[in-house]
């Protein structure tokens, strides 16, 4: 906050209250925390937290909780706010006349960017949880399964494992093996799924796995590929491995999420498109969120991407994606934490 | 197909709104409501932000425009030049949006309060769209309720399963587990279990086929539970008799306390893509009319017995979605 200049935070994100509070709200997607508002304020000197941990409802009503939010807001005249309903925020920026506000983003993602030891043992936790309940599914991927089946079966295993949180759909779907399978794609881009569906397996089906769910307030992210009731191409594998390596190489205090795009894409190969889906990425950060800064290979460019400078702590999910007409593809993810001296990972190799 | 037609009659109920209310452009930032006006099944990934918009609605456009990392998820019917890649550079997605809505007159409506937003439309009048988007809801064509009513299946298909798993010492987890592999869908939240004393509540919610489900009830654990069920179907349709087209929302919450349901908590909620309004909070004093149309779970919780049960709001006596208690 002293760096943004922020005076006070406003803060409606269930994970930037987390993180800046050690308060965990109620987990839901968006309606469903509509449905249950909080907020809190953060100051330098005390925090106000609204319908969490006993204290008094969030109001619905915008004036009231504008009000609310303003009295803990006090006399702080740069404000980071969070998403706000729009007569919320209109109400509340008549609220404090004399504050400015604006974007919490500088605060909250700033400070998440580099992981504590306390913080990498979480992560390492919620990963190996997750790679547990879908090492539990994968005998289970055989003909006849639908997509769907498998992420049902996948939530129960987590659940077992104590884990709820479902911070977004559990991606088990077949990779197109065509482009005309994947008239959706973007141009330029590789053809790729993102949603299960109803879909029945067939042998020979390459399903990508992408799973990530909240395990003590902090976020796993495990992918693979695994071939339905077949052996699986070790052409594709073989390629996404040299990609993964030659970023890995890379990955050390002082580079940049340049160089590892670069590495990328030598390692690639020239004359083929960018080995990850459009508009994803080659790599993200992760942490109380389960996408987070940096974020490397998007529309961000090259000059953003030579100002994301690599710094002990940060924690990176690298992510490309190998496609070959005919053949399929094969997508699996590596979590890193750069240390001192290069990096750590804390995700198992892919099965 | 019969999705598709679910999500064209959404759309058609916007652009109707947005005519009413002479909006010119709505700009959406909030998923779910992101989700009902352009039929997208997910237009946001996780940590991109929130602050903004991921979909344009432009007056008379014959489709959403849908900024978006997941195109498999788009309808098939949308133009394919009204789908475009997120762009994490929120600048150029900010200067995206500013040269659609220069496309068109009118006041441009938002979900979100967002000063970069309102810096990138300068000399455009901002209004909420939340009274516009409240109106496109309800009322709900024949088509979403039925999609409604077959999430609401799966739901309580989910809870039973779990509520046949409550016995002596077993685990809170064991109990959500049996609901995510009885489930065809995906959480809308967290599977919720509560244990006071004897009786364990349960609640499920999720997602069919971009609609909601949502399924709650109370389970003894080697305890009859006949009492408080008749209890609470008692207070269930004193709220459900009230809950006609008008209606005020304080009107259920004082039909509820007068039946003993319990002074706190939501007794009843609005369902579609997600969890709607009307809010009816027992905690709150707020007041809104019905519509008629509207999908409403009424639940409320009479000595510590709380179950679910949803209805379609009428001009007469409300039509029930699920079972009769």
């Amino acid at each position: 906050m002293a760096d943004a200049g922020h005076e006070a935070l406003v803060l409606t994100a269930a994970g930037a209250v987390r993180y800046a509070t050690g308060v965990a709200p109620p987990h839901g997607d968006a309606s469903a925390e509509a449905a249950r508002p909080f907020a809190a304020v953060v100051r330098a000197d005390r925090i106000a937290l609204f319908g969490l941990d006993g204290a008094a409802p969030f109001p619905r009503d915008a004036t009231r909780a504008a009000g609310a939010l303003a009295d803990a807001v006090g006399d702080a005249r740069r404000v980071g706010v969070d998403r706000l309903p729009f007569a919320l925020g209109e109400t509340l920026a008549r609220a404090l006349p004399r504050a400015e506000l604006v974007g919490a983003e500088a605060s909250v993602l700033a400070a998440r960017a580099v992981k504590t030891a306390d913080e990498l043992a979480l992560l390492r936790a919620a990963q190996a949880a997750n790679e547990a309940a879908v090492a539990e599914i994968l005998p289970a991927i055989v003909p006849g399964v639908r997509e769907i089946d498998l992420t049902g079966r996948f939530l129960a295993a987590m659940a077992r494992r104590g884990v709820t949180a479902c911070h977004v759909e559990p991606i088990w779907c077949v990779v197109p093996r065509s482009a005309s399978d994947a008239p959706w794609t973007f141009p330029g881009g590789l053809p790729y799924r993102e949603l299960t569906s109803e879909r029945v397996l067939a042998a020979g089906d390459q399903v990508m796995i992408d799973t990530g769910m909240l395990h003590g307030g902090y976020m796993s992210d495990f992918g693979c590929t695994w071939t339905c009731g077949a052996a699986p191409d070790p052409g594709l594998r073989a390629r996404w491995e040299g990609i993964v390596d030659a970023v890995l190489a890379e990955c050390r205090p002082g580079r940049t999420g340049a160089a590892l795009h670069a590495a990328a894409l030598a390692a690639n190969g020239s004359g083929r498109p960018a080995p990850w889906p459009v508009p994803l990425y080659l790599a993200h950060g992760i942490g109380i969120g389960g996408v987070e800064p940096p974020f490397i290979g998007t529309d961000l460019g090259r000059a953003a991407e030579e100002s994301m400078v690599l710094v002990p702590g940060m924690v990176l999910v690298l992510e490309p994606y190998v496609w070959e007409a005919g053949a399929g593809g094969y997508r699996a993810e590596v979590m890193v934490a750069i240390t001192d001296g290069g990096y750590e990972r804390l995700s198992a190799p892919p099965p | 197909m019969t999705a598709g037609v679910a999500e064209r009659t959404r759309y058609a109920r916007v652009q109707a709104a947005m005519a009413r209310h002479g909006v010119g452009a709505l700009l959406i930032a909030t998923p779910h409501l992101a989700t009902f006006a352009s039929g997208a099944r997910r237009v946001q990934v996780a940590g991109s932000g929130g602050t903004v918009p991921w979909v344009v609605v432009l007056a008379g456009a014959p489709s959403a425009v849908v900024f978006t990392t997941d195109p498999d998820g788009v309808p098939p019917w949308m133009p394919g030049a009204a789908v475009e890649p997120l762009r994490w550079d929120r600048g150029a997605q900010l200067a995206r949006i500013a040269a659609l809505v220069a496309e068109v007159d009118g006041t441009v409506a938002c979900d979100v309060f967002a000063p970069a937003l309102r810096a990138a439309l300068a000399g455009r009048t901002l209004v909420d769209a939340t009274p516009l988007l409240a109106e496109a809801v309800a009322p709900r064509a024949a088509v979403e309720v039925e999609a409604v009513a077959r999430a609401l299946v799966v739901a309580r298909r989910a809870l039973d399963a779990s509520g046949r798993a409550v016995t002596p010492g077993v685990a809170t987890a064991e109990l959500a587990a049996r609901a995510a592999e009885h489930s065809a869908g995906f959480p809308l939240a967290e599977t919720m279990v509560r244990r006071a004393g004897d009786l364990v509540q349960l609640e499920v919610s999720l997602y069919v086929a971009g609609h909601a489900g949502v399924a709650g009830d109370t389970v003894g654990c080697d305890v009859d539970v006949s009492d408080r069920r008749r209890a609470w179907a008692e207070a269930l349709c004193a709220v459900a008799s009230g809950a006609r087209d008008g209606a005020s929302t304080g009107a259920l919450r004082a039909a509820a306390r007068a039946a003993g349901a319990g002074a706190t908590g939501l007794l009843a909620h609005g369902l579609g893509v997600g969890i709607e309004p009307p809010l009816v909070d027992l905690a709150a004093d707020d007041d809104a009319p019905l519509r008629a149309g509207t999908i409403l779970v009424v639940a409320p919780d009479v000595g510590g017995f709380r179950a679910t049960r949803a209805l379609v709001v009428t001009e007469r006596a409300p039509r029930w979605i699920e079972p009769a208690p």
